[in-house]
């Protein structure tokens, strides 16, 4: 497969000068049905390069359906997705997709999970061996793990090869689904941290899922509600990074009352 | 953390194999407890005139049969059982292999094929023993293929099912990578139904070793079956007690051999079974 082995080298060639107006990522959803339900509608989102914006809502309100039409997954619906003007048709390895449980390949150890998208059909000791396996390892904090398997980590260190897969071709977006919420607090403030991190690093725009407010303030740029199919509040979080976790400022504790009322208001508890 | 954790893994890979030959002779011996008590127990009921000689012989008698049948051609009769159990498992156990990867993988063909093969299994194998005879004669073919029938569906059944009940999450996952259905098949469903084809495989050759024992029996002038029958014949329990306990040498050596190449190919299953093991 032919991309560029050393990350960023020709981001800036690829990439116009400046943003134009339709940089970054645009989700426009008219309707989206299963069968006769209708699950999403009237949906318009617009990301810019390096947003990192997340989404919540009741369980079963189409959060992950929104999601699974980003990455391409789901094709049946009304609507468009586009990435700096240029329509997405279906799996694009310009997104990345994270789940909530790490769903790494218990037969390949943990490099061939991270290179799992480039099926070039080396060895697993060879891939263990690969320069862009490593620099990936070790920005997730695995380094030295490329040639453990799956069975030998914890819940928090597969989450972190997760995310080194996830970023393997360079997305320029990257889909999180409820990432964090399957690993105890202390790790999650850890990956938490991670995520932050690769993303100012990267310089990817993110959407993330999640039900935890906390976590929806801390990382977000802006907050997306969605109740019954649609979005029916947008919380921006105005507070400079790096966030401080201990000290509360007087913008995030706005942004959190009002993302309490958008809850509230949109019956998820 | 990096380096607690780094040392965890560096001695959760040394240990199994720094401790596992010792394991493995103590676990060794401890199954060998049971078999050599009772042998001893049997040659001393024998000495002491409990057992009557003519149903019962002694284990001493046994092993002198087993030295006498060694002069008179047992290499062959040894031989010749070992060559029908593996091409009947070869040829059984490889298309049941074939046609489960086939059947679970596509729905269209399970629709098809799966119902014949279901009724098929129902069929009592030996009843397949007369139309083989009358097709086949009474030579080799009919033996191999009644060993091929015997080993054909456990393969065929496990990995239909394993592949089945692949986890939906990691085909879930191959859709994210925009998989082909080959590349799905390839990189996801086989890898993950593999303890699946092991158990198969293993249950199909441990039916092998059955069904040739009934072939044997029918009609062989060589084989274990033929010791069988010839010592029944001949009235020496010595003799057939001999070809019993080489069908579980065979049996339990052919095994063993399979059951390696599965502790190798799954050595990254996180099962209990492992986990008792490291603990052990």
């Amino acid at each position: 497969m032919n991309f560029p082995l050393i990350l960023g080298l020709d981001e800036d060639t690829d990439l116009p000068e400046a943003h134009p107006a339709n940089a970054g990522l645009h989700v426009r959803i008219n309707a989206k049905n299963y069968g006769q339900r209708e699950v999403l509608r009237n949906v318009d989102l617009k990301l810019r390069p390096g947003e990192i914006v997340s989404i919540t809502g009741a369980s079963g309100c189409g959060k992950s359906t929104l999601l699974r039409i980003v990455a391409g997954l789901e094709r049946d619906f009304n609507g468009s997705v586009s990435l700096d003007g240029e329509r997405l048709q279906g799996i694009d390895e310009r997104v990345g997709f994270i789940f909530q449980e790490p769903r790494l390949l218990p037969w390949l150890n943990v490099a061939a999970n991270v290179a799992f998208s480039d099926d070039d059909g080396k060895s697993q000791t060879a891939v263990a061996a690969s320069p862009h396996v490593n620099k990936l390892l070790a920005e997730v904090g695995l380094r030295d793990y490329a040639a453990a398997l799956p069975k030998q980590l914890s819940g928090g260190q597969a989450q972190r090869v997760a995310i080194a897969r996830g970023l393997y071709r360079q997305p320029r977006v990257l889909l999180l689904d409820e990432p964090f919420s399957a690993v105890d607090a202390f790790t999650r403030i850890k990956l938490q941290e991670l995520l932050l991190r690769l993303a100012s690093e990267h310089g990817f725009t993110v959407l993330l899922v999640t039900h935890d407010v906390d976590e929806a303030i801390y990382l977000s740029d802006r907050v997306i509600v969605i109740g019954e199919g649609k979005v029916t509040a947008e919380i921006p979080v105005h507070a400079a990074r790096p966030r401080e976790r201990q000290h509360e400022t007087a913008s995030t504790r706005e942004a959190r009352n009002a993302l309490f009322s958008a809850l509230h208001a949109a019956h998820v508890f | 953390m990096s380096e607690t954790a780094l040392s965890v893994v560096a001695t959760s890979v040394k240990s199994p194999a720094g401790t596992s030959g010792k394991r493995r002779l103590s676990r060794f011996l401890l199954g060998l407890a049971l078999p050599i008590g009772l042998l001893l127990l049997l040659e001393a009921a024998s000495h002491l005139g409990l057992t009557p000689p003519h149903l019962l012989p002694a284990p001493s008698a046994v092993f002198e049969t087993l030295i006498e049948l060694g002069r008179s051609g047992l290499g062959t009769h040894i031989f010749a059982s070992s060559l029908r159990v593996l091409l009947g498992f070869a040829i059984g156990a490889g298309l049941g292999l074939a046609v489960a990867i086939s059947v679970g993988l596509s729905r269209r063909l399970e629709e098809i094929l799966d119902p014949s093969f279901q009724a098929l299994r129902a069929v009592p194998s030996l009843a397949w023993v007369p139309l083989l005879l009358l097709w086949l004669g009474i030579d080799e073919t009919p033996k191999i293929v009644l060993i091929a029938i015997g080993a054909f569906f456990p393969v065929y059944l496990n990995v239909v099912s394993g592949l089945r009940n692949v986890d939906r999450k990691l085909v879930e996952l191959g859709e994210t990578y925009g998989l082909t259905s080959w590349g799905l098949a390839r990189r996801i469903l086989l890898p993950a139904a593999l303890p699946s084809i092991f158990t198969g495989l293993r249950t199909s050759l441990s039916l092998a070793w059955m069904f040739l024992v009934a072939a044997e029996l029918i009609a062989a002038t060589k084989g274990l079956g033929y010791l069988l029958t010839d010592g029944r014949e001949t009235s020496r329990p010595d003799i057939v007690i001999a070809a019993i306990l080489l069908l579980a040498v065979l049996g339990k050596l052919s095994d063993g051999l399979l059951k390696n190449i599965e502790e190798r190919a799954l050595r990254w299953r996180d099962s209990f079974d492992e986990r008792l093991e490291r603990k052990a």
